[in-house]
C-alpha cells in the first residue's frame, strides 16, 4: 500500500512540473538510443571467425560501447539532479504538510524507475534502427567481414536497461538527497533564487579529488604504450569532466566575472539582467556549462586524433558522429529545461515593461557567459589530456588547425543560443499576467 | 475632475462553445485623476479581469479602454510594452520582485528598460519614500513580506505613471503591515498626485478608498461615486 501512496506522490509531482519530466525522458531515450546502436554492432562482430578484419571492429564497438555507456551515466546524473533541483518548491510543500525524506526520495527513485521502463523501448528501437544505418554504412564501404549479420537482438537492450536503470537511480538519490533536506519555507518562499544555493564544501573536495585522479590517470596512460595510451584517453577526459562538473558553480562565477564588464558596456539593461542571473543562480548555469564542456572536450580530443590518423573509416566517423551528437542532444536538452523554468521570471519582466525583444537578449548574453564558460573549460580538459598524451599517441594537440578551434568555438556557441531561444517563441506568447501568476511550466 | 481612465462598454469573454465564460458584461466605468479607486466583489465577478483590461494586460472582446485620451484597447502589443514600461505601475499581491536584483535594482528596472541611464539617487529617493532607506542592496530574500511589498510600490511610483494598479496588495499581509502599505498607496495620492486602482476583499482596503466599485458577475452593481457619496 505505501508503495502504491508513493506512487501517487511521484505521479503528482511529475504533473505539476511535465518539463522536468520530458527533459530526463529525453536524456534517458538518447542514451538508451546510443548504447543500443553500440553495443549491436559490438556483439555482431564478436560474433564472427577472427580475422584482422573482424578484430578491428570488435575493438572499435567495445570502445565506443563502453564510452556509450560512461556518457550515460555522466549525463543521466546530471539530468536527473537537475529535474530534482527544478522541483524543490512541490519538495517542500510535501515535506511542508508531513512527507518525510525518505518519503521524497522513494518519490525520486519511483519516478526515475518509471521514467526509465518508458524510454527504454522507445530508444531501443531507435537504436535498432540507427545500428541497422551504421552497418549499412559499413558494409557499403566493404568493411564488414565475411560471415556478419548485424543481430540487435537482447543483448544491447539488457545493457541499455542496465545503464539507465542503475545511473536513473543513482543520479535520482544524490538529487534526492539534496532535496529532502531543504528547508521546507526557505523553498516556498517566492524571493528565493531557483538554483542560488550556495555550493556546499563536500562538493568543492569531490571536485578536487576527480581532478586528482584525472591527473593521475594521465601519467599512467603516459607511461603506458601508446595503445593503451588512446584507449584511455576518453576515461581520463570524463574523469576531468566530473571534476568540471562538481566545481561548475565556481567556473560559472568565474566566467560571469570576466564577461560581466563587457556584457554591461555592451548589452545595456539585458547585459545587467543577465549579469545579476548568471551571479545569483550559479548552480543553474553549473548545469548549462557540464554538458557544453562535454561535448567541447570530446569534440577536441576527437579531432586532435583524427590529425593522425590517414583516412578515418566510415566506423570511427559514425562513432565520433553518434557520440557527438548524443552529447550535443544533452546539452540541447538541458539549456531547454533551464529556459522553461523561467516563465514567471520573463513573464515579471514583460509586465514591468521589458519588450520580447529585451527578453531575448536577456537569454542571449546569459548564454555568451554559458558558452565561454563550457568551451573553456571543456577545450581545457582537452589539452590537459591531449597536451601530455598527444605526442604519445601520434597525434600532437599542435597539429590540429586554427580553424577547427574556430569552427568548436562558433557550433557551441550556436548550440548554446539556439538551444536557449528555442522554447521563448512559446513563453513569450503567454500572456504575462497569466506567467506571473502560473506557479509552474 | 480630470478622466484618466476610461472603460466604455467593455466585455471580456473566456473561451468559445456552448459554454462561454462572460468575465466581463458590457462595463462602463470612468476614474478620476488622483484618487484611490477599489474595486471590490466576490470571487470570480470580474475583478481580475477588470484591471488586466484596463492596465492593457488583456485585451477586451468588445468595448475601449481609454488610459489618459489614448485608446489601448486597440494597441498592438509593442505599443502596450512602452505604455508598461512608462506609464503604468502594478503590485502584485506576490512575486513582484526579481530575486536576482537588489531591491534598488528592481526599483530601477522600468527606468533602465526604458534605456535611461542608472540613476542610483533617484531609486534611494524612492525607496526613502517607502521607509526603506538603507536597504538599497538587499535582496528581495532578505527583505520581510510587507518590505517587499513596499519595493514593488516604490518601483511601480518611479516612472510617475499615469496610473498604478495593483492586484491584492495586502493579500498576503498581516494586518498592521498591510495597514502600512496601504498607507503608502493612500500617501502616493493625496501627497504625491498619483492615481491608484486597487483590487481588493481587504474591507481596510475599501474603508480608506476614495471611491469603491462593487463588481458581481462581470457588471457594475454599486459605485460609491454615483450613490452621491463623497468622492
Amino acid at each position: 500500500m505505501s508503495f502504491l501512496a508513493t506512487n501517487g506522490l511521484a505521479t503528482a509531482s511529475v504533473k505539476a512540473r511535465p518539463s522536468a519530466f520530458a527533459g530526463t525522458f529525453a536524456a534517458l531515450v538518447f542514451s538508451a538510443t546510443v548504447v543500443t546502436a553500440c553495443v549491436a554492432v559490438a556483439v555482431s562482430a564478436a560474433g564472427v571467425p577472427a580475422s584482422a578484419e573482424q578484430a578491428e571492429l570488435s575493438d572499435m564497438g567495445v570502445a565506443f560501447s563502453l564510452l556509450t555507456v560512461y556518457m550515460s551515466v555522466f549525463v543521466i546524473g546530471q539530468v536527473m539532479s537537475l529535474a530534482v533541483a527544478q522541483r524543490r518548491r512541490e519538495s517542500a510543500l510535501l515535506r511542508a504538510v508531513g512527507a518525510g525524506p525518505w518519503q521524497i526520495r522513494r518519490m525520486v527513485a519511483t519516478e526515475a524507475l518509471w521514467t526509465a521502463l518508458l524510454a527504454l523501448p522507445v530508444g531501443y528501437g531507435l537504436g535498432a534502427l540507427l545500428a541497422r544505418v551504421w552497418y549499412d554504412g559499413m558494409a557499403g564501404q566493404g568493411m564488414i567481414p565475411d560471415g556478419m549479420a548485424l543481430r540487435v537482438g537482447l543483448p544491447p537492450l539488457f545493457a541499455a536497461a542496465g545503464v539507465l536503470v542503475v545511473s536513473s537511480q543513482l543520479g535520482g538519490m544524490i538529487a534526492a538527497w539534496r532535496a529532502s533536506r531543504t528547508r521546507p519555507w526557505a523553498a516556498l518562499a517566492d524571493t528565493t533564487v531557483q538554483g542560488g544555493e550556495r555550493p556546499g564544501r563536500v562538493r568543492g573536495f569531490a571536485s578536487l579529488v576527480f581532478l586528482v585522479g584525472a591527473g593521475a590517470l594521465t601519467v599512467a596512460a603516459g607511461a603506458g604504450s601508446a595503445e593503451d595510451a588512446a584507449s584511455e584517453i576518453p576515461l581520463v577526459l570524463l574523469a576531468y569532466l566530473v571534476s568540471i562538473g562538481l566545481a561548475g558553480p565556481w567556473i560559472g562565477r568565474l566566467a560571469t566575472a570576466v564577461a560581466a564588464p563587457l556584457l554591461r558596456g555592451l548589452g545595456g539593461v539585458a547585459g545587467e539582467l543577465a549579469v545579476a542571473g548568471c551571479r545569483a543562480r550559479s548552480r543553474r548555469l553549473s548545469a548549462a556549462i557540464t554538458p557544453i564542456a562535454l561535448v567541447t572536450a570530446f569534440a577536441v580530443a576527437k579531432f586532435v586524433s583524427l590529425t593522425g590518423a590517414g583516412d578515418p573509416d566510415w566506423m570511427e566517423i559514425f562513432g565520433t558522429l553518434l557520440y557527438a551528437g548524443f552529447a550535443g542532444l544533452v546539452a540541447a536538452n538541458t539549456l531547454v529545461m533551464l529556459t522553461l523554468e523561467r516563465l514567471r521570471e520573463f513573464s515579471l519582466l514583460r509586465t514591468v515593461g521589458a519588450g520580447k525583444q529585451q527578453v531575448v537578449a536577456v537569454v542571449a548574453a546569459e548564454g555568451a557567459v554559458t558558452a565561454l564558460a563550457g568551451l573553456g573549460t571543456g577545450a581545457l580538459a582537452a589539452c590537459a589530456v591531449m597536451v601530455p598524451l598527444g605526442g604519445k599517441t601520434g597525434t600532437p594537440i599542435g597539429g590540429l588547425p586554427w580553424w577547427a578551434w574556430a569552427a568548436i568555438a562558433v557550433c557551441g556557441f550556436v548550440l548554446v543560443w539556439g538551444a536557449s531561444c528555442a522554447p521563448l517563441c512559446r513563453m513569450l506568447r503567454v500572456r504575462p499576467i497569466d506567467g506571473v501568476t502560473r506557479r509552474s511550466s | 475632475m480630470n478622466t484618466v481612465l476610461e472603460l466604455e462598454r467593455v466585455s471580456r469573454t473566456y473561451g468559445r462553445g456552448p459554454h462561454p465564460v462572460h468575465a466581463l458584461r458590457e462595463l462602463d466605468a470612468r476614474l478620476y485623476a488622483q484618487s484611490l479607486t477599489a474595486v471590490t466583489g466576490p470571487s470570480g465577478s470580474g475583478k481580475s479581469t477588470l484591471l488586466q483590461c484596463a492596465a492593457g494586460l488583456d485585451r477586451p472582446t468588445s468595448g475601449t479602454v481609454r488610459l489618459a485620451g489614448r485608446e489601448i484597447s486597440a494597441m498592438g502589443e509593442r505599443e502596450l510594452t512602452r505604455l508598461r514600461r512608462e506609464r503604468i505601475g502594478f503590485v502584485f499581491q506576490s512575486f513582484n520582485l526579481l530575486p536576482t536584483l537588489t531591491a534598488q535594482e528592481n526599483v530601477l528596472l522600468p527606468l533602465r528598460l526604458a534605456g535611461e541611464r542608472r540613476d542610483p539617487a533617484r531609486a534611494r529617493r524612492m525607496l526613502a519614500r517607502v521607509g526603506l532607506d538603507g536597504r538599497e542592496d538587499a535582496r528581495p530574500g532578505e527583505l520581510s513580506g510587507g518590505q517587499q511589498q513596499r519595493v514593488a510600490i516604490a518601483r511601480a511610483l518611479v516612472t510617475e505613471p499615469d496610473v498604478v494598479f495593483a492586484d491584492e496588495p495586502t493579500g498576503s499581509l498581516d494586518q498592521e503591515t498591510a495597514a502600512g502599505v496601504l498607507g503608502l498607496l493612500r500617501e502616493a495620492v493625496s501627497a504625491y498626485g498619483a492615481t491608484v486602482v486597487v483590487v481588493t476583499h481587504d474591507p481596510a482596503v475599501t474603508a480608506l478608498a476614495d471611491r469603491v466599485l462593487r463588481l458581481a458577475e462581470g457588471r457594475l452593481v454599486t459605485d460609491t461615486a454615483e450613490a452621491g457619496m463623497p468622492v
